[in-house]
């Protein structure tokens, strides 16, 4: 009997390492990104720039500027981001028992790019670009696209394989109206639509930074409370799972629409990133196993940590030109993916 | 389910409806370019010596006066600059302007950093280099209002100016000129174009409708070409003011694919095709390549254009780009050669490339022949 709560807490400890080890490489990470960049900043002139803000500190305007206007909300959206991804898309395969889901298989990218390229073609005549009418209109389209789905496979009692295929569905459905669409912008309108979807870190700024920690710190706890309900959900069907206590139509509800919730808010600001909300939940999982009270935060980390690197390796490679994220994050992402897929011999999934 | 679907698909297509008309009603009213950019700039008081001027996305933007340092996010700039004599002034280039100076045609340029591309440009960068203006394009790569942000704690200005609008390009130079504070050089500049302009305007403003030529205009791509409506990429004006008439007025997609049936519905006198290179070729055997496979299609064969053998391959070098000033000196060349025997295109170009840009004189840009 010790020796199986020896061996317990033994595992536990694992992810409790793993947590402890993420946090530090994301730190040291986020410190690396904010030090480097175009412009030739020592580290020491970007810690004066910070120190700056709080203390009396000396330091030129242009290096404090370009710290606190230009590098700092870049990182730190990048931290949120890649977090709220991660989380998301963690919960979407827990609640759906699906590894191939992320949010962006639910339709969710689609429908908000619908939202924004409707909001671009009739705002762009007469309130300038409309930044405000965009952001929310991706928005209303990103919930409107997630009811819809979930709604849909209510009707069929709500099986995992009835969400994934009226997502796919849905997503061709939104693809196929902003196509149409763009054929019917004028150039300059185009334009606006290709570069929203582009998913890019530059347009983060502290406004968008507040909405979205926000909205990431109202869900984290929830979705978190749900980890021992995610875990039965996960391991066996529904009917088990409700043998065991859980309302399985209430947790994947509302898991549901606070990852669609978390996803939205951050595309809105960002663009489309991919990938990460797929790939970092299971690189994750590949390491500390699929126990949700772990997998959830440890999922934030890797995201974070994916976002973070692949900006900074996009901003440095090539100075100064920086590359797509969505570039880079395949080029890390899927060598470590791949490794992982190879040599772990166990059924990681469960 | 099924109810509830079409409920939904109803509520989409409305929406699309809803967006399509609007943004069509506009597309009928194409703004004039008085309205879209104002020549006049009006001085602000003396004191830190600024003035405001009205850019082509239409903003009024404050610059120091007279600019001294310029970012350029297209290489457009960089060749208007090198007109009016300021391509010194340029302190940091795009990627688009690099492969241009890579390639030899801006050597002024040679040591100015990169700051990044058109559509992501590293502000970071911009900011370093220190600028007092970045000029960039109004319809392509994030807005300019949104650069505008990114660079407004370092105080640098970001003014929109396309130079590829054969209906703007005069008010975008003296803009470009006031702002320099060279406005004399860049009237006579404005006017080395606008005469030549304003001579095929007179000649062909008397042709009647049913006898100015149709002109079918194809990009790089098999039957892809412009629409007429809109802000526009500049191609449908160009044949216009070489009184051509284009086959899409009332399309507002700037590049889109056409249906071959309709071309040859259309029946064009005059079919153009655009196509890069130019300055750095020797021969035309590239341009006859591209001119044999228009002429053995087979649903143009009875064409007009086709079967009269009025189908041309022009270079972008004379018509895409900065370079659309040029369009409307060669197409009303391709368009109505006996009214314009007197003007000689190829002559028009090498005076510009030695007098404004200081480059010789060499390249291919029409096939098949046009001119002694």
């Amino acid at each position: 009997m010790s020796r199986i709560y020896e061996a317990y807490s033994s595992f536990i400890a694992r992810k409790i390492l793993f947590l402890i080890f993420g946090s530090t490489v994301l730190i040291a990470l986020v410190i690396f990104a904010t030090s480097v960049g175009a412009a030739n900043l020592s580290m020491l002139d970007v810690f004066s720039a910070i120190a700056a803000r709080f203390f009396s500190v000396k330091t030129d305007f242009f290096k404090y500027a370009v710290v606190w206007h230009l590098r700092l909300p870049r990182v730190i959206m990048g931290v949120v981001a890649g977090a709220g991804l991660a989380l998301s898309g963690a919960v979407m395969q827990g609640i759906t028992r699906n590894p191939l889901v992320s949010p962006f298989t639910i339709g969710v990218s689609s429908a908000a790019a619908f939202g924004a390229s409707v909001a671009i073609m009739i705002g762009v005549g007469f309130i300038g670009t409309g930044t405000l009418l965009i952001i929310t209109n991706a928005f209303i389209l990103a919930l409107v696209c997630t009811f819809t789905v979930f709604g849909l496979a209510r009707l069929r009692g709500t099986s995992p394989e009835t969400l994934i295929l009226a997502g796919i569905a849905l997503s061709y459905f939104f693809s196929a109206l902003t196509a149409i669409l763009q054929f019917f912008a004028s150039e300059e309108e185009l334009m606006m639509m290709v570069h929203w979807t582009f998913g890019s870190l530059t347009r983060a700024n502290w406004e968008a930074i507040l909405i979205v920690t926000a909205v990431f710190i109202i869900t984290l706890p929830v979705l978190m409370r749900f980890s021992w309900d995610l875990n039965a959900m996960v391991l066996a069907d529904d009917e088990t799972a409700k043998s065991l206590g859980v309302n399985t139509t209430f947790v994947r509800t509302v898991s549901l629409i606070l990852s669609a919730f978390i996803t939205a808010t951050i595309i809105c600001f960002t663009g489309i990133i991919g990938f990460v909300g797929l790939v970092a939940p299971h690189l994750t999982r590949f390491v500390i196993g699929g126990d949700h009270r772990f997998l959830l935060p440890a999922s934030c980390i890797s995201g974070a940590i994916l976002i973070i690197a692949a900006d900074t390796v996009g901003r440095t490679i090539l100075p100064p030109i920086i590359l797509p994220i969505g570039i880079v994050i395949s080029f890390i992402g899927v060598p470590m993916f791949i490794y992982l897929l190879m040599t772990r011999k166990e059924e990681y999934w469960r | 389910m099924r109810k509830m679907w079409r409920h939904f698909g109803a509520i989409i297509l409305i929406t699309v409806l809803l967006a399509t008309s609007i943004s069509g009603c506009t597309g009928m009213q194409p703004e004039t370019p008085s309205e879209k950019i104002t020549p006049t700039p009006t001085p602000t008081p003396e004191v830190v010596k600024k003035v405001t001027v009205q850019d082509s996305a239409g903003r009024y933007v404050e610059v120091p006066y007279p600019v001294k340092r310029i970012v350029i996010l297209w290489d457009n700039p960089a060749e208007e600059l090198r007109a009016l004599g300021a391509v010194n002034k340029i302190v940091g280039i795009d990627t688009e302007t690099k492969k241009k100076v890579d390639d030899g045609l801006f050597p002024e340029l040679a040591d100015v950093p990169v700051v990044g591309s058109w559509d992501e440009p590293n502000y970071e960068k911009i900011a370093e280099v220190k600028p007092d203006v970045v000029i960039m394009l109004s319809t392509y790569g994030p807005s300019p209002d949104e650069v505008q942000k990114r660079l407004e704690p370092f105080g640098i200005a970001v003014v929109a100016l396309d130079f590829y609008r054969v209906e703007v390009w005069d008010r975008e130079v003296k803009t470009l000129g006031f702002m320099l504070g060279c406005e004399e050089r860049a009237d006579e500049y404005i006017n080395f174009f606008k005469e030549k302009w304003s001579l095929i305007k007179e000649r062909v403003k008397d042709i009647p409708d049913e006898e100015r030529k149709k002109v079918y205009f194809e990009g790089g791509d098999k039957y892809k070409t412009y629409g007429g409506a809109d802000y526009g990429c500049g191609i449908p004006g160009m044949i216009r003011a070489a009184g051509g008439i284009d086959l899409f007025p009332e399309i507002s997609a700037y590049y889109f694919e056409v249906d071959p049936e309709e071309i040859a519905e259309k029946n064009p006198d005059v079919i153009i095709k655009g196509t890069p290179g130019g300055y750095f070729l020797d021969n035309s055997s590239k341009f006859e390549g591209l001119w044999k496979e228009i002429m053995s299609r087979l649903e143009l064969a009875n064409t007009t254009a086709v079967k009269n053998g009025d189908v041309y391959i022009i270079s972008w070098d004379v018509a895409g780009g900065a370079r659309k000033k040029f369009g409307p000196i060669f197409l009303a060349k391709i368009l109505y050669p006996e009214k314009f025997e007197d003007l000689d295109p190829y002559a028009v170009l090498k005076e510009y490339l030695e007098k404004y840009q200081g480059l010789k004189y060499q390249g291919v840009y029409v096939y098949q022949p046009i001119s002694q």
